[in-house]
């Protein structure tokens, strides 16, 4: 329960949103090599993803890691859509993706999804990232950050967002 | 004042009106405007009534009052046309020429006459009395500020019709004459402020809307109550209206509750019973005057026929003959006499009708002599030719009518009479009186006519009750002549009304009953045994006698006498005049005993008592006389007894002889006193009869005196309108003179010489411009003939003509031209306009000579002509055609070529008519642009076809040029056609040539730009393609480059320095591959990117650069110089990019040992002085150098290492993909510039950028 104000009976909810079985893979390894107390969900297309956060009886997650390239229904769309429900309007949404395309990471800020990562090459960078963001989100009603913190590397400082 | 007799009659008037709401008509004069205005302020809008107002006004006089009163009130404010339709909520203004009248709902003017002496204009009656007739009860008439007696007359109708009337407060008035009048005529309801009237009329109208309907059946309590009231009048004034026309009365008596705020039908009766006054006034209401010209005809022929003549005979030729009619309402009565003696009398013989009447306003109307055209439809046309003029619609009683007749207020009952009259009309009026009156009004005009002279009663009118005064003369025509009767006319001094009289009851009449015999010896015991008398009226004149009185009374010598006093016998005279005066001073019955009496058989002894008469309207006494015979034998046998048993006879005998002695001495004195009683009484007659007749004459004086006062009113009023023209003539010379000041400064003002002269030709001014013009002054123009002016230099013949001859002729001439030589200034061409200006009154003649200086213009004319002579001869020489047209593009000249050509005449081809030649298909076309050209002014030139005589159309280009004035407006238009038919067929196959050459250009271009567009359909592909496959390539590639640090992380120690050397190299291979793919994901979006263009400053550029590639600079010391650099309009985005890549580039093949210096600069450089065939030569370039002292390239290279993947190295010395320099130029082309780089090797390289200015 490292890095968490959560109480034991009430672990964190993480739902990954990711039709690349290799990352879901990794940051499963990721959140157990970091040993954080945190129920870990995971949907691996856009619809299953809808399906999951509009069914009544599952509990909404407390962040939300979503990739962008996802067959049937994308990222972005998802993202959208989330906003502009009044049910699920405040999750707290992770976008998790290959594309350093700028366009694109501007575009998702706009969409008021809470960081960007950029899905890193090394498995310790990756490791930095959830820990990073699970400290940043594990507080309730986290503020949307500002454009200089929005992208997360896991590395160093973050690069700025053009 | 004659209750109507005829009930239709007073409903028999013009159409009445269907408005339901009121009319008030407004009249006011002098000082009216003001009371007006204060009026109409307190009008609400939406009061529900028509006002209208009539004002004394000029006739020429342009009236301003709408537009006045508009600013008082937002009531609406008209000024009347005809046939204006009147509508509630609206004031309505007379306009300042005409009269008014009222027909209908509609207000109709007529033009109002010329001013006369004679014939005053009175628009407020006229206007109120045709109110009155059409509105009926719905009339109300206001009478404001104004001197004269305008309006009382109206008033009067209107009051007359049911209607209300109101006047002015005099005190409010600036001049109280009219209101006054009205008020004294008794024809006012209600006497106001101008600021209280509207306020008033809201709370009568509120009470006045009932229909007739709503009238006649009303609710059985109500009908009770107007019974009530009628009973009341009937017996008040001895007048039934029960068989009157019951709406009329009806709608009478609830204006007067309207008009007393009562609502209620039982408290008005209630407050008639207890009112006199309010009596007297509805009584007043319900009279209605009723009376006509030459009223019975048959009459009036008798009279004509008979007895007129018989009057006139009898008179001598300078005596006057004097008529009486008495109660003669509006005067018609009155003038019909007069007309008729008008018809048998020679003008020199003086008649004096004397017409009187109790009503005032009656009198008023018959004094004014107007009667409208319904009142004198019964007269003859020859009459009403004859005796009057038309007024203003109505009819005016001629002067030589109305000066015979004299209308005076009378109460022929109460006083004094008019005396000797020849003649007394009395028609109508007895019949409302009951026999008493009757017989006083007899009495009274036995007492004015002169012996033997008519009167005239109604047709149902009697001399019943004086049967002693008249004799019939005519029974039909109820004619009767005076009696030398006894009768004597009685005036009574005292004011004594006859209305207070008690009503004489009637014998109550069980007489009848009486059995005969009873009566009889009633009788035979009355003549007997009843006592000698007589009764005697005031005068003491006897009668009646009763019993035997001829011992009493007898006649004496002389004139006979019926007077109690003169018949009595001697020594009774005295005591009767004693016992009369008793009687009348005590009401009571008086007697005196013991009175001696001699007669021829002795003295008796008598008994005289007298008794006043009960129940008797006038005094009556009756005188009884008691024969005391019996007493008398009773005294003398006493006597005798006393004389027989007187003890001492001797001294009772002295006694009686002194007492006889003072008898006789008593007796004489009695018979002084009798002859001096009698002395007085004659000289008392005398004084009576004298009196009488001055009391007439004063009568007629008061009557003569009432008839200058009015004649004192119309002056009064004839002089206020003058005053008034007056005041509009100082204002018209107001205008006047401003008008002739005006035409004055602009007669000096003009620039033409202008000549004023009389009908004489002399001249009476000339203008300042004349003087000058001619070199003449004042002295030598003004007062001379025109011909003498200046040296007689004017004597010009043209001129004679044209001021003596044409001018008289014609009175008006315009451009005359005149050619002269003047001595002093030389030859003149002079324009003459000349107007002759004739004074309507008094027929002076005047001329308006101006005279124009036309010599300059005359001269530039000549000129003109010469030279539009010399272009039409030139343009007739041209082998071109030629026209010119005026400013609206008729053509007016054409030379002689278009004849020529067409074949076609001046006058066919005029104007638009050269239509004709062009060809139909191009008329269009020529006709939009010549009409375009005409508005603009543009040139105008168009190509079309014209036809030659032969039959062919040629083609031919016409050009036109608009000739302008200073203002630019066109003036004319000069044009050419020329034949260009052989241009124009070179220039078509010319154009078919360039058609074809285009239509395969453009078929070329299309396939061109067919396959552009594939090549850029594959190219945007590709793109993609290498940007999706190096996207996607990153995926595998990071999973290949996590998993091995995961192997090497977490497998570290299962592994064999071998496998872990092939680990390594297999991350480091898929490093470089994840730059690789950077690269080229670089490279794919340059083009893809749309990024704006901003002018932006390079330096920035190079700051962010250096601070992204921090880590290398730091680590390899590179020293960048980049001061000279300046703005240019970039993709700041992508120029950062090109400038990473240069920079990385300089720091990656730096010479080893040596650190990387890098120099740039820009500058701006035109595109010609840069030998690159890339650029445009007249485009401003910014041009960007890059340097640096690494170790370069040889110059064979300078063009490859641009390309992609090309690399000089292998990847062991430099590492690199290849892509960077690519990117660069990539960027550089995508901003539309160019890029070389020169280079030697190991002597660094240079880089050119050059990027268009703007």
């Amino acid at each position: 329960m490292k890095n968490s104000n959560k109480s034991p009976q009430n672990p964190l909810n993480i739902l990954l949103a990711d039709d690349d079985l290799d990352d879901c893979f990794l940051f499963t390894e990721a959140l157990e090599e970091l040993q954080v107390d945190v129920q870990l969900k995971m949907v691996h297309d856009g619809e299953q993803l809808m399906q999951w956060l509009t069914d009544k009886a599952n509990k909404l997650p407390d962040i939300l890691f979503l990739d962008i390239n996802m067959p049937r229904k994308n990222g972005l769309d998802c993202l959208s859509e989330i906003k502009n429900n009044e049910l699920l309007q405040n999750l707290s949404v992770v976008i998790f993706s290959t594309s350093s395309d700028n366009d694109m990471v501007v575009q998702v800020y706009k969409d008021a999804a809470h960081y960007y990562i950029h899905k890193p090459p090394k498995f310790s960078q990756l490791k930095n990232i959830i820990q990073n963001v699970l400290s940043l989100l594990g507080q309730e009603n986290s503020p949307l950050p500002l454009k200089e913190k929005f992208i997360l590397t896991g590395i160093t400082e973050n690069p700025k967002l053009k | 004042m004659k209750p109507t007799a005829d009930p239709k009659k007073s409903r028999k008037k013009s159409t009445k009106s269907a408005n339901l709401f009121p009319v008030i008509g407004i009249g006011a004069s002098a000082g009216g405007l003001d009371a007006f205005k204060k009026l109409i302020k307190t009008i609400p809008e939406d009061s529900g009534m028509a006002f209208v107002l009539v004002q004394h006004l000029d006739p020429h006089h342009e009236s301003m009052l709408p537009e006045i009163l508009q600013k008082e009130t937002s009531v609406p404010v008209v000024e009347i046309t005809d046939d204006i339709k009147v509508e509630p909520n609206h004031i309505y203004v007379i306009p300042s020429n005409k009269m008014m009248v009222a027909r209908d709902s509609v207000l109709l003017l007529t033009k109002r006459p010329e001013k006369s002496i004679t014939d005053r204009t009175l628009p407020i009656d006229l206007f109120f009395t045709s109110l009155a007739e059409v509105h009926q009860s719905h009339a109300i008439g206001v009478v404001l500020s104004g001197t004269g007696s305008d309006g009382t007359l109206g008033l009067k109708m209107i009051k007359d019709h049911g209607g209300i009337t109101i006047a002015q407060e005099e005190a409010s008035a600036a001049y109280n004459g009219m209101p006054h009048s009205a008020v004294q005529a008794n024809v006012v309801d209600f006497i106001l402020t101008p600021e209280k009237i509207p306020q008033k009329l809201i709370e009568l109208c509120s009470n006045m809307d009932k229909s007739d309907e709503d009238l006649q059946n009303l609710l059985q309590p109500e009908e009770e109550v107007f019974k009530k009231i009628l009973a009341l009048l009937s017996i008040r004034k001895g007048v039934d209206f029960t068989y009157y026309k019951q709406t009329t009365v009806r709608r009478r008596i609830l204006r007067r509750m309207a008009l007393s705020k009562i609502d209620k039908l039982a408290t008005y009766l209630k407050k008639i019973r207890e009112n006199t006054a309010e009596q007297n006034i509805l009584y007043q209401d319900l009279l209605i005057p009723v009376t006509a010209f030459f009223r019975d005809t048959d009459t009036f022929d008798y009279l004509c026929e008979n007895v007129f003549p018989r009057i006139v005979e009898n008179k001598a030729p300078g005596e006057t003959i004097r008529v009486w009619v008495a109660g003669c309402s509006t005067g018609e009565e009155a003038y019909s006499i007069a007309m008729c003696f008008r018809e048998i009398l020679d003008d020199n013989r003086r008649v004096q009708i004397f017409a009187s009447d109790l009503s005032e306003p009656a009198i008023a109307k018959a004094r004014s002599g107007i009667y409208t055209k319904k009142e004198v439809e019964a007269l003859m046309p020859k009459r009403l030719q004859k005796f009057f003029k038309k007024h203003n619609g109505n009819y005016l009683v001629n002067k030589n009518v109305r000066d015979m007749c004299v209308f005076a207020i009378h109460n022929l009952l109460k006083d004094p009479p008019f005396g000797k009259m020849d003649f007394i009309s009395c028609r109508n009026v007895l019949i409302y009186m009951d026999p008493y009156l009757q017989k006083k009004a007899l009495t009274t005009f036995h007492y004015a006519l002169n012996p033997r002279a008519i009167l005239l009663l109604g047709k149902t009118e009697s001399i019943t009750g004086v049967p002693e005064l008249f004799a019939v003369v005519e029974k039909k025509d109820k004619l009767f002549s005076r009696k030398d009767g006894p009768g004597k006319y009685m005036h009574v001094a005292s004011q004594r009304s006859e209305q207070s009289l008690s009503p004489i009851e009637a014998p109550t009449g069980n007489e009848t009953s009486r059995t005969d015999f009873q009566k009889t010896a009633d009788d035979i015991i009355l003549r007997n045994y009843s006592p000698a008398g007589v009764v005697i009226n005031e005068t003491a004149d006897i009668v009646h006698f009763r019993g035997k009185t001829g011992r009493f009374l007898e006649q004496s010598p002389g004139k006979p006498s019926h007077n109690l006093l003169k018949m009595a016998k001697s020594g009774l005279s005295f005591e009767l005049r004693s016992i009369l005066h008793n009687v009348k001073k005590q009401n009571a019955p008086v007697s005196k005993e013991n009175i001696t009496l001699t007669t021829e058989d002795g003295t008796h002894k008598i008994a005289i008592e007298a008794l006043p008469l009960p129940n008797m309207i006038e005094p009556h006494y009756m005188i009884l006389f008691h024969d005391s015979k019996s007493h008398s034998d009773h005294q003398s046998g006493s006597r005798n007894s006393i004389d027989k048993t007187a003890p001492s006879k001797s001294k009772s005998n002295s006694k009686d002889q002194y007492i006889q002695q003072l008898e006789q001495e008593l007796e004489q004195k009695r018979e002084d006193m009798h002859s001096i009683i009698e002395d007085q009484e004659a000289a008392n007659e005398v004084l009576q009869t004298a009196n009488e007749e001055l009391l007439s004459s004063s009568e007629e004086l008061q009557s003569l005196n009432e008839e200058l006062e009015t004649g004192k009113e119309e002056l009064q009023s004839t002089n206020e309108e003058l005053i008034v023209v007056n005041q509009e003539i100082f204002s018209l010379n107001e205008h006047v003179t401003e008008a002739r000041d005006y035409a004055e400064a602009i007669l000096a003002n003009i620039r033409e010489p202008l000549l004023v002269l009389d009908e004489n030709l002399m001249v009476k001014t000339a203008n300042n411009a004349f003087y000058k013009t001619f070199r003449v002054n004042e002295a030598e123009t003004e007062g001379l003939l025109i011909y003498d002016i200046g040296d007689k230099q004017w004597n010009i013949p043209a001129l004679r003509t044209l001021l003596e001859k044409i001018l008289p002729e014609k009175s008006k001439i315009i451009h005359f031209e005149v050619t002269h030589t003047f001595s002093n200034i030389g030859k003149r061409v002079l324009l003459l306009n000349a107007w002759e200006v004739v004074n309507k009154n008094n027929k002076e003649k005047l001329i308006l000579l101006s005279i124009e200086d036309n010599t300059v213009r005359s001269k530039i004319l000549g000129k003109i002509e010469e030279s539009e002579k010399r272009f039409r001869q030139m343009a007739e020489l041209m082998p071109q055609k030629i026209w010119t047209a005026d400013a609206a593009g008729n053509l007016n000249y054409l030379n002689s070529c278009w004849f020529e050509y067409t074949g076609l005449t001046f006058n066919q081809l005029k104007g638009w008519g050269w239509e004709k030649a062009v060809h139909p298909d191009d008329w269009p076309k020529t006709k939009d642009v010549w009409l375009r050209s005409l508005s603009t002014g543009d040139n105008f030139e168009v190509e079309h076809r014209f036809l030659n005589t032969a039959g062919i159309y040629k083609w031919h280009l016409t050009r036109g040029l608009a000739q302008k004035d200073g203002q630019g407006k066109i003036t004319m238009w000069i044009g050419t056609d020329t034949e260009i038919q052989g241009q124009q067929e070179l220039k078509q196959e010319l154009e078919r040539q360039v058609v074809d050459r285009t239509q395969e250009v453009l078929e070329a271009n299309e396939t061109l730009e067919e396959k552009i567009q594939e090549l850029e359909g594959v190219n945007s592909e590709l793109e993609s393609f290498a940007y999706v496959s190096s996207h996607d390539l990153q995926e595998p590639l990071r999973k290949i480059q996590t998993f091995a640090d995961r192997i090497l992380e977490k497998e570290n120690k299962n592994l064999s320095p071998k496998g872990k050397d092939y680990f390594q190299r297999m991350q480091s291979a898929a490093n470089r591959m994840q730059v690789l793919i950077k690269d080229i994901l670089t490279f794919s979006r340059v083009k893809t990117t749309e990024g704006d263009f901003e002018i932006t400053d390079l330096k920035t550029i190079i700051e962010d650069v250096k601070i992204e590639l921090k880590v290398e600079i730091d680590e390899k010391q590179v020293n960048i110089e980049a001061d000279e650099l300046g703005m240019a309009k970039i993709i700041p985005f992508q120029f950062r990019q090109l400038m990473q890549n240069l920079i990385s580039n300089s720091i990656k093949f730096s010479k080893p040992g040596q650190r990387p210096h890098i120099v740039i600069k820009s500058s701006i450089v035109k595109g010609d002085t840069v030998k690159n065939t890339m650029l445009l030569p007249e485009l401003n370039y910014c041009h960007i150098s890059f340097s640096d002292n690494g170790i370069g390239f040889a110059p064979k290279f300078k063009d490859k290492i641009f390309e992609v993947f090309q690399k000089l190295h292998s990847r062991d010395e430099y590492p690199g993909t290849g892509i960077g320099l690519s990117i660069v130029k990539k960027i550089v082309s995508y901003h539309d510039g160019a890029i070389t780089a020169k280079s030697t090797l190991n002597e660094g390289a240079t880089f050119d950028i050059y990027i268009p200015e703007d």
